[in-house]
């Protein structure tokens, strides 16, 4: 064997079907001549010769034909197998490729894995939140959550999920042969008394709750629809987390007794563990509403049609749809209503997803999620461009190398197979890094800022390995598809020819494409991350009307039965004068709503009209005691704060808000004015006026709102706030706790909490878009500056000769560096331009995420570009530093 | 005389024994050992040849001849090489049996 068969057999030649026929026509006409010859050479003439070799041979047509048929179907059936056999020998070659250079492998998984690892987490939220129901209910798509949706004066049109009894059992008994209805209530409860009692979350249940989600018992057994009615025996179904906290062993815990509230519960059975229901709110225990739901809200609950408290599910028969079975349920409710219950008769009923973040209004969790989603999109585009340009300047690096596999035969697709392979092996690499990042972001995000919502715990999630799997196939294709292409293309002779000239035009312009991209892409993660961010701190510096920060909530349960009013009166006193003595404690005070978390409205009546409604809500009324607005630190802004001196008996106050100052009594003084509400006979005089306090919701403008003192008006429910000397509440909370039950020792739990855990999941949704897309911002950045860094530095390596030429006719070092930042500036400033134009035409669609944030504010994208051309400069002023340094002897002796 | 079928196989896979050769050496060489006794076609050994690659019993590769003309050359495979000792093992019984029954008297 000739040395150059042994290099075509290295290479392994690959048959390709354009030669063959020339490969048989040379075959055949070689033997022809050969026996020609031979004829010749043993004495007959030229023609005879000619004629003899051609009987010889047969028919020659019909050989040539049959041959290359034979030829082409094995050539077919052999790239059939070199295909397969291909990919091993290709995965390898890669395998070794990138061992050669580890540093640029680590750096192009590392950068993959970044934007592999936001996907991976970001997917396993919105897989739990948006794509599949709670965990153990039926998936088979015949559930639905029920939405009651009203156009109200006050609220415009407005979608609320829950229902009363007596509307929620006429339902489930109209709508009975398309389906069934379950209901839950959840509720704090305590378990046991005094010091020894816990907090506890209780699911109130109508028996039918399990079966209809199609859940079974992990031990033990469930409710059954015997219960309906009565519950001789109260059994309770513990959570499998909360009897294994209580027992150790949860499957001891059955028949086993556990207080809830006033009555004590025998343990029937234990739910799957992570079971959290319809809606992924997590409990410890389920009851059935009949055994004890009445404590809490009072025994008429069955037949109370004004207070609205039920969630619902309903499970539909196979073959009716959700739409039909709202406009089923629509038409039974609107009926009910007319004779009933008057709020019912305009509400729409919505058969809802079963996940309750696709509710029908939409859920601000989920939609900043769905936008993360993206944002995470965004960033693996952006390490998908940095790759795509590592991979080009590498392919540029080794172009001679891939010319001499060209000129050895190797065909220009396998080139562009094998480079891609190189990708999908790095891919691989990134997506398995990105997994263990994901392990370690779900951890953070389970820990701050999605603590409400419960991930499944496991690790290795066999749907996000799916995807994680998916997206590194698409990443790779993405990065390394126009860098195989312009592998593959690599000019031969040029190639081989010229060793010391490299990168033509073209490339530089791919690669400059790419830096664009990715500055594009920054400056759309990071106006995001600036309207967040900005959102954020306009919520948490918004002024609430008090001050949360030091403030503590407890609302011990004093109860309300059989208590004469008078004494009741005298044991939260008792309780007040007590917390006050708890050292760090400045005032106290008793509170009937508690802002973010109820409100409580009159007719009132001004002048004998009736106030109208305000839209937003309002006005509230509350009660509160003396030291009320000291302690909350609202200051009196004209007239005075409620005295120690206005009790039963004495004129009738008010201390109003100047937002109802100015609906009641617009362009007069409020100070002195008289009004009446429905639950106080006389009239309240407004002594004094107070700012404005954000209590519905943090979004929302302030309410109008008027306080009567609590000693005019009796409320049986009452909280107390307190104000601490600092902020730091961690000792407080206990020792306040002390303090209630020392005076009353019997109560059950007391709940203390600091104001600001009440405030802070206001403003929930805004810190989690601006953490994330901080996060991911900062993530995309960082990146882009790397692509750019790189494309710089690699182009002052080839322009080595250019910029010695330049030294040497006279630039200064200065002139050599100006031109390499400059030129890193306006690729950065070209992708900038292109993002500012995409974030303000889409910016537009988040604003009613935002909060007092424009989604065109002109202060986040002068800052986001200042922030890039900074970013920019700095990425290009390394390389710019090098190439100032170059000597131009040097330069031009090299080369 | 004309060739038994399935027989050129086996004649052509010994000829390439003695190293790789190029589709005329082989039938050169045919003629030449059987002294022009088999009457073969050469277009019939091309097709046997071809056949026989693509079944993996050969390969073939272009060279250079002395002359500096690209000529195919077809080179023994370990599998064609086991296919020639089966199928001469078989031969030599067939005509083991053939002689027998011929020499019967």
């Amino acid at each position: 064997m000739r040395p150059s068969d042994r290099l075509r057999r290295l290479v392994r030649l690959p048959a390709r079907a354009k030669t063959i026929r020339t490969d048989v026509d040379a075959e055949i006409a070689h033997h022809l001549e050969q026996t020609e010859r031979e004829l010749t050479a043993a004495g007959m003439s030229p023609d005879d010769a000619r004629r003899e070799a051609r009987r010889r041979f047969g028919d020659v047509e019909t050989v040539r034909h049959s041959l290359r048929e034979l030829d082409r179907t094995g050539a077919r059936r052999e790239a059939r197998s070199d295909f397969w056999s291909g990919w091993w020998q290709d995965l390898r070659r890669s395998v070794r490729s990138l061992r050669r250079e580890p540093a640029f492998a680590a750096v192009v998984a590392i950068t993959l894995a970044l934007g592999l690892g936001a996907n991976a987490t970001m997917f396993r939220v919105l897989d739990r939140l948006l794509l599949r129901p709670a965990p153990y209910v039926r998936t088979d798509g015949t559930l639905s959550l029920l939405y009651f949706q009203q156009e109200s004066p006050q609220f415009g049109h407005v979608t609320f999920t829950s229902q009363s009894y007596p509307a929620f059992e006429m339902l489930r008994r109209e709508f009975a042969p398309k389906g069934d209805l379950a209901a839950w209530w959840q509720a704090q409860a305590s378990s046991g008394q005094g010091s020894d009692a816990r907090k506890l979350r209780v699911t109130f249940v109508t028996p039918n709750y399990f079966s209809l989600l199609g859940v079974n018992a992990w031990k033990g057994r469930l409710f059954d629809t015997a219960m309906w009615d009565a519950e001789p025996v109260p059994s309770a179904v513990l959570s499998y987390e909360y009897a294994t906290a209580t027992f150790g062993d949860p499957s001891v815990a059955i028949g086993k007794t556990v207080p809830i509230g006033p009555k004590t519960y025998t343990v029937a059975g234990v739910a799957p563990p992570g079971f959290v229901g319809a809606d992924l709110r997590k409990s410890d225990a389920f009851v059935t509403m009949a055994s004890g739901v009445g404590a809490t809200i009072g025994e008429n609950w069955r037949t109370t049609a004004n207070m609205r408290w039920l969630q619902i599910v309903a499970h539909r028969a196979p073959n009716v749809t959700a739409e039909q079975a709202g406009a089923a349920m629509t038409t039974v409710l609107q009926s009910y209503g007319r004779s009933h219950a008057k709020g019912d008769s305009a509400v729409t009923i919505v058969a809802g997803s079963i996940v309750r973040a696709r509710r029908p209004d939409g859920m601000a969790t989920a939609r900043i999620s769905l936008w993360l989603g993206g944002v995470a999109l965004l960033v693996l585009l952006v390490a998908c461009s940095n790759v795509a340009n590592l991979l080009l300047a590498r392919t540029m690096r080794r172009r001679r190398e891939l010319a001499v596999h060209l000129a050895l035969g190797v065909s220009r697709a396998r080139l562009t197979r094998t480079m891609v392979t190189e990708t999908l092996i790095l891919g691989a690499a990134g997506g398995v890094l990105a997994i263990l990042l994901s392990i370690w972001g779900d951890a953070l995000l389970r820990k701050t800022l999605l603590a409400g919502i419960p991930l499944e715990s496991n690790p290795l999630d066999a749907r996000q390995t799916l995807f994680v799997t998916l997206l590194v196939v698409v990443a790779a294709l993405i990065a390394g598809f126009v860098p195989a292409l312009v592998a593959s293309g690599t000019p031969l002779v040029e190639s081989l020819k010229s060793g010391a000239r490299e990168g033509g035009g073209r490339r530089h312009a791919l690669r400059t494409a790419l830096v664009v991209v990715q500055g594009t892409l920054s400056v759309i993660l990071l106006v995001g991350a600036g309207l967040f961010v900005r959102s954020f701190s306009h919520a948490t510096s918004v002024d609430l009307g008090f001050e949360p920060s030091g403030l503590l909530l407890a609302s011990p349960d004093l109860g309300t039965k059989g208590s004469d009013p008078r004494d009741l009166e005298e044991r939260w006193l008792r309780v007040v004068d007590e917390v006050r003595t708890v050292p760090g404690v400045v005032s106290v005070a008793q509170t009937v709503t508690v802002a973010f978390e109820s409100q409580m409205d009159f007719t009132i009546l001004i002048d004998g009209d009736t106030l109208r409604l305000q839209k937003g809500g309002g006005p509230y009324a509350n009660g509160v005691s003396y030291d009320y607005f000291r302690t909350m630190k609202t200051p009196i802004l004209r007239g005075r704060d409620f005295a120690r001196t206005d009790q039963k008996g004495t004129r009738n106050v008010a201390v109003i808000n100047e937002a109802m100052a100015a609906q009641a009594w617009p362009g007069r003084d409020a100070l002195g004015q008289c009004f009446n509400i429905t639950d106080l006979e006389g009239c309240l005089t407004v002594i004094g006026i107070v700012p404005n306090s954000r209590t519905t919701q943090l979004a929302d403008e302030p309410p109008p709102q008027l306080y009567i003192p609590i000693t005019q008006w009796h409320p049986d429910w009452r909280s107390i706030m307190v104000r601490l000397a600092t902020t730091s509440d961690a000792s407080a909370i206990p020792a306040v706790r002390r303090a209630i039950l020392a005076v009353e020792p019997t109560l059950p739990y007391v709940d203390v909490r600091p104001m600001t855990e009440i405030v802070d999941a206001q403003v929930a949704s805004w810190k989690l878009g601006a953490a994330m897309f901080t996060l991911f911002g900062a993530l995309g950045v960082i990146v882009a500056a790397l692509g750019l860094y790189s494309v710089i530095a690699h182009d002052v390596t080839q322009r080595r000769r250019e910029m010695g030429v330049r030294m040497a006719l006279g630039a200064r070092r200065e002139d050599v560096a100006r031109l390499v930042v400059g030129s890193g500036v306006r690729q950065a400033i070209a992708g900038m331009v292109l993002g500012l134009v995409i974030a303000w035409a889409v910016s537009t669609r988040v604003s009613d995420l935002l909060f007092q944030t424009s989604p065109r504010d002109p202060w986040i994208y002068g800052s986001v570009v200042a922030l890039l051309l900074m970013v920019a400069i700095l990425a290009s002023f390394i390389p710019a530093r090098r190439a100032s340094k170059l000597d131009p002897a040097d330069v031009l002796r090299d080369s | 005389m004309t060739l038994l079928q399935g027989t050129l196989d086996v004649l052509i896979l010994k000829s390439l024994t003695w190293g790789p050769r190029h589709g005329y050496a082989v039938a050169h060489w045919l003629r030449q050992t059987t002294s022009d006794e088999l009457q073969v076609e050469d277009g019939a050994l091309y097709t046997a040849l071809h056949r026989m690659e693509h079944r993996g019993w050969l390969t073939a590769e272009w060279g250079v001849n002395d002359e500096n003309r690209r000529v195919k050359l077809y080179t023994l495979t370990p599998v064609g090489r086991g296919e020639l000792q089966a199928r001469t093992a078989s031969w030599n019984r067939y005509m083991t049996a053939v002689q027998a029954v011929l020499t019967t008297t």
